[in-house]
């Protein structure tokens, strides 16, 4: 096969990654099976490896086949896997049409940046930040936050004209969905993120893959040991420049005439563009790259001027860590507290305000998470599980988590709950932050435990009926017993409890709820509700 | 509401309880309806499948073309609002839906339009009560009850609670209203019947509970009052409604009650329970309004045993 045609396969892997990708964080139908968004997401390397790190299951392995890849051949996980790399392709794509004269140049590595950019995750890792600067950096899981956060909702509008203008034809295929917006806030991580990389990629190819991404600056170190390299040959290359000017990682040496491959995205622009054939995979020379391991680079290795002390890191870990904090106070002026009603800054529904807050000492993470910790560990906020969770409960989180979990998903009760009958966020987390568990496990599964205060039940306060709580608790731990003048009020079970937020949610007194769920550090199992056999009705003949 | 529509309703619903049957329009599919001198205030069939039930018990009330006149549209609201199998009976039994569909496509229906507004998340409501199939199957559309933007205000003149309310637009737009709740008991209503069944066809339920919830249940009756009433009896969950835990709640009764008013089916419904309709607040609330009344023994029944 000639090499030429490397790059039409290229770009055919590439859109069929990019669409199917894309897709899986638009759908809200659940138009796609489980099994189906799993295979999406097998090969994306960050996911992927902290998958396996908690599972070691052959679904994990993904990564492995991206690290045996990038050793033959180099980057082509940048070209064909990575949804942002490919976004940037397109991008630049776009910037090409604009301006006819655009054309690459070579330019020397930004070694300190990207060496920076590397090992700044690790130490904020090293340092007890937990995995923030890892998922914040991860292309995979950046593209996810972009498509989930700004883009569902767009999808979901057009959805809904389209339904209405469908309905209006008396055709009911596509239905109208209710947009829940997150709080405003979440929305500032991912816009700034596209913002930077559509600059980068507008004016500088893949620089940004070159400088910022920890995956590409990782895979570019493995690739400078790959067995088969993009390489110049020689004698037959005229110095056209053709190659230099389609080159989007400026990674080609004319003068040289050398490439550089831990730059190389393996995009194949250059083969497809050289009118003399002379530059290909060609195998690597022996001997050449012996001292290179595969291993995280060390503080001043490769000569860079890279030293992290530990007053820096902690100055680093500060100013990842200020915008976050800014953050919370923006929830803290926005006046939310947890377990206040959204809807209360509106009107109150009940005639008497509800005075006693609600003791929230944990956050609820999605059942499959065991708990906070091992969720907290592994989940790379991609934001798939937002985008795929049927009732909209979970939602990106601002401090529940502390501010090393900014942008994890919690599960939200004041806006929605938990399907009882649901394990779609568990089938599909691809980082296996949400491991994945059967329905009838799921169904005892505890991940918070219900609380009840009396005084702020309208039940108990206006003397009226209700049972929201109860009529929406599936396994009746909550449930509605005996009160006065022929009223019942609520009496919880917390034991049988799964912790699904349903009470919380159906709850309609304001500010503050009378029932809600306060989350387990630790996910427990519920105990089953108790199953009595009904007496049989006797009645041989119409009661009136 | 509109005038227009509220008087034709009225209309209606005078026909159906208390009126003479003028037309009659006989339907060689379902059989020739027999009317009676007086015609019924309420059907009660007993022992048979639901569809059976239905057949028998529609054919009493003159056919379903007493309801239903050609090119007209309808809406079948039952209840759909959980996500569980039917087996369950939390949700309309599906064959009956689906029967209804039938019986109001073979009366000359133009279309038949089927909702709620479920409690769980609609899609698998809709999907695993086995209503949508049962929909599709009959001829009828299924169409998503989920959006605030399809629920309309409306004035409750003589409500007591409630004052205003959003209803979905097929309620308000539709010629015939045909409500198909399922008998269950309910922790915080005491039991759920056919007026409780159309808080699946309003906007904000919370407000209800918020604010005497069985007043606001009688209030609801007093303006929007459904052409025919159909409660499945068929499977009947006895406790831990409205959404019950397991199939140990369920109990097979195997029943079926028609009216065109709330307050007397349901009344008729919590007597097969062996409860008392004074005890249960929305029932006597309504009575005393003046939307129906409680004493069975002033209605003409027709009691049907399969």
């Amino acid at each position: 096969m000639k090499q030429k045609s490397f790059k039409l396969i290229r770009v055919v892997i590439a859109l069929l990654t990019f669409i199917c990708t894309t897709f899986i964080f638009l759908d809200f139908r659940e138009l796609l099976s489980d099994g189906l968004i799993t295979g999406i997401t097998f090969l994306q390397f960050i996911p992927s490896l902290l998958k396996f790190l908690s599972t070691t299951a052959f679904v994990a392995m993904g990564f492995l086949l991206i690290i045996v890849l990038t050793s033959l051949f180099g980057r082509v996980y940048c070209s064909m896997i990575c949804p942002l790399g490919i976004f940037q392709d397109l991008v630049g794509r776009i910037n090409g049409r604009v301006s006819k004269k655009h054309r690459m140049r070579f330019s020397r590595p930004q070694t300190f940046w990207r060496y920076f950019f590397l090992i700044l995750p690790i130490a904020i890792l090293l340092a007890g930040g937990g995995l923030i600067g890892i998922y914040i950096l991860d292309p995979y899981s950046i593209f996810g936050r972009i498509t989930s956060d700004l883009g569902q909702p767009g999808y979901m509008w057009i959805n809904n004209r389209l339904a209405g203008l469908m309905e209006r034809m008396d055709l009911y295929l596509l239905y109208p969905e209710d947009i829940v917006l997150s709080k405003g806030i979440t929305y500032l991580v991912p816009t700034m993120m596209i913002l930077i990389v559509m600059w980068f990629s507008f004016k500088k190819g893949r620089l940004y893959c070159n400088t910022i991404c920890p995956v590409g600056t990782l895979l570019g170190l493995l690739s400078k040991i790959s067995l088969f390299k993009i390489r110049i040959v020689n004698d037959q290359c005229t110095k056209c420049g053709k190659c230099v000017a389609v080159c989007k990682s400026s990674c080609i040496d004319l003068r040289k005439q050398e490439v550089d491959f831990s730059r190389c995205v393996a995009c194949y622009n250059c083969m497809a563009a050289c009118p003399e054939d002379a530059i290909k995979y060609l195998p690597g020379k022996k001997g050449k790259h012996k001292e290179l391991t595969i291993a995280f680079p060390e503080p001043g290795s490769n000569g860079s001027a890279v030293r992290v002390n530990s007053g820096r890191r902690s100055t680093l870990y500060k100013l990842i860590a200020a915008p976050l904090v800014l953050s919370g106070l923006g929830s803290a002026v926005s006046g939310r507290i947890p377990g206040e009603d959204p809807d209360s800054t509106k009107s109150i529904r009940n005639k008497i305000p509800t005075k006693i807050k609600p003791d929230k000492t944990s956050p609820v993470s999605p059942p499959g998470s065991l708990g906070i910790e091992h969720f907290t560990d592994h989940c790379t906020a991609c934001h798939l599980c937002i985008s795929a969770c049927p009732t909209n409960v979970l939602q990106p989180s601002l401090t529940q988590y502390g501010l090393t979990g900014f942008m994890q998903p919690y599960m939200d009760y004041s806006t929605r709950y938990c399907n009882f009958d649901c394990t779609r966020c568990a089938d599909i987390c691809p980082a296996g932050a949400i491991l994945s568990l059967s329905k009838e496990a799921k169904k005892t599964t505890q991940i918070g435990q219900v609380k009840f205060i009396e005084d702020n039940c309208i039940v108990k306060a206006e003397n009226t009926a209700c049972g929201s709580c109860s009529e929406h608790c599936p396994t009746q731990a909550v449930t509605m017993v005996p009160y006065k003048d022929n009223l019942t009020i609520p009496e919880i079970k917390p034991e049988i409890c799964v912790g699904c937020g349903a009470c919380e949610f159906a709850c309609p007194v304001q500010p503050f709820k009378a029932i809600y769920v306060n989350g387990n550090r630790e996910h427990q199992e519920a105990e089953l509700p108790d199953i009595e056999e009904l007496e049989e009705t006797k009645m041989e003949d119409f009661p009136f | 509401m509109k005038r227009r529509k509220f008087v034709k309703r009225s209309i209606q619903a005078g026909i159906i309880t208390g009126g003479a049957f003028t037309l009659n329009p006989g339907s060689q599919v379902w059989g020739h309806p027999l009317l009676p001198e007086d015609p019924f205030d309420l059907v009660a069939a007993k022992g048979g499948e639901p569809a059976a039930m239905f057949d028998k018990a529609i054919r009493s009330l003159g056919g379903m073309e007493s309801f239903v006149k050609k090119g007209q549209k309808v809406v079948i609201k039952p209840n759909i609002g959980w996500d569980t199998e039917p087996e369950r009976a939390a949700n309309t039994n599906p064959h009956l839906v689906g029967r209804i569909i039938e019986h109001c496509l073979s009366a000359g229906a133009k279309d038949v339009y089927v909702f709620d507004h479920t409690i769980n998340e609609w899609t698998r409501c809709y999907k695993n009560s086995g209503i949508e199939r049962a929909v599709k199957n009959a001829g009828g559309k299924m169409v998503a009850g989920n959006s605030k933007g399809r629920y309309h205000e409306i004035d409750v003149p003589e409500g007591k609670k409630l004052k205003k309310v959003h209803v979905h637009e097929l309620v308000l737009e539709s010629d015939v209203f045909i409500n198909v709740p399922v008998l269950k008991h309910h922790g915080g209503a005491g039991l759920c019947v056919s007026m409780k069944n159309l808080m699946g066809a309003i906007w904000d339920r919370k407000y209800w509970h918020a604010n005497d919830l069985h007043q606001c249940i009688a209030d609801f009756a007093s303006v929007i009052k459904p052409d025919l009433n159909v409660v499945d009896g068929y499977k009947v969950l006895m406790k831990n409604g409205p959404r019950g835990v397991s199939l140990a709640d369920v109990e097979t009764r195997k029943f079926q009650l028609l009216s065109g008013n709330m307050v007397a089916v349901d009344t008729a419904a919590t007597k097969f329970l062996a409860k008392d309709p004074g005890q249960i607040g929305h029932i006597q609330a309504a009575a005393d309004m003046g939307l129906g009344t409680m004493d069975l023994s002033q209605l003409n029944i027709n009691r049907i045993q399969l």
